[in-house]
């Protein structure tokens, strides 16, 4: 039997994928951790990770709410030849705010796509500047809230 | 210990002398208000005021959550909809099989359902019941033996 937060993560692998059709060597999956110190990886990397839950609150005498945490994590290392472009940067940060950010306001105006959940909060770090720096990845981690109803 | 998430609101949906009692599950909060009105019936025997009971009215306040589906809300909306539609329900303060439980009993009109619409709400409607005008007249009730056990409201 599955837990409810890597049912939720893998639906969003899904609704990911079917909304940008990565193509090898990009792709998308649920992890529990990931090697993003080799600096050889190729294609942009999108990876959802479980985070955490909290405490079921009764939304009536037969079902609960319940707060669910993910982390969608995308990596893309540039391997243009000297420093990071703008223009390379915006490239990705829009495609972050368009493909995961972007679905996810739809849930709004199609809750169907994720069933019983639906996004309460989220908050995006845009990029890690360290992680540029050193080692040219664009790194951008979007934090998200889902609340679900369901009967325990 | 009783909790108010363990209460109950039944609705019949069998007969009123063979009842199959089925809960509205998606109730969130309730209030069983039981109220007997008063009289004045002091007289000059003595400066002591003397009160009498009248009549007994049972209010049931239930939050619902709304639902395209559901047959429970689905007809208490369908109660609030008509001037003489009444819902055989029965109100506990626990499981109709444990000893003890009590609650009452009657064919209840449903006089209100107001639905919070802000942007930020799940929808829910706070439905009020009262007893509506029917040969099948209020009981209390008490769980005994595993089954509701129905009483008149006796002078």
């Amino acid at each position: 039997m599955s837990t409810r937060i890597n049912d939720l993560c893998d639906s969003l692998v899904t609704a990911i994928r079917d909304t940008w059709f990565p193509i090898s060597p990009d792709l998308v999956s649920r992890e529990y951790e990931v090697d993003l110190d080799s600096a050889t990886f190729l294609g942009r990397r999108v990876y959802v990770f479980p985070d955490l839950y909290a405490t079921p609150e009764p939304a009536s005498r037969s079902e609960d709410y319940e707060d669910l945490t993910v982390q969608i994590l995308v990596a893309e290392r540039c391997a243009d030849v000297g420093a990071v472009s703008k223009d390379w940067l915006d490239s990705r940060v829009q495609w972050v705010q368009d493909v995961i950010v972007g679905y996810l306001d739809r849930v709004r105006n199609e809750p169907a796509i994720l069933g019983d959940h639906w996004p309460q909060s989220r908050e995006v770090e845009v990029y890690d500047r360290e992680s540029l720096v050193e080692r040219k990845l664009f790194l951008s981690v979007v934090s998200i809230t889902f609340r679900h109803l369901y009967t325990p | 210990m009783g909790l108010g998430i363990n209460c109950k609101l039944y609705r019949n949906t069998g007969s009123y002398g063979s009842p199959t009692w089925t809960a509205i599950d998606l109730v969130a909060d309730a209030t069983l208000t039981p109220t007997w009105d008063e009289a004045d019936g002091s007289a000059r025997v003595s400066y002591g005021k003397q009160t009498g009971k009248t009549l007994v009215g049972v209010e049931i306040s239930a939050k619902v959550r709304v639902s395209l589906t559901d047959a429970g809300y689905l007809a208490l909306l369908s109660a609030l909809n008509s001037q003489s539609t009444l819902v055989d329900i029965m109100v506990l303060d626990g499981a109709s099989t444990t000893n003890g439980v009590q609650g009452y009993r009657a064919d209840f009109a449903v006089f209100g359902a107001p639905e919070d619409q802000s942007m930020g709400a799940v929808l829910y409607r706070d439905f009020t019941l009262k007893p509506g005008i029917s040969d099948n007249l209020l009981k209390s009730v008490t769980v005994s033996a595993g089954a509701p056990v129905f009483s008149s409201i006796a002078a």
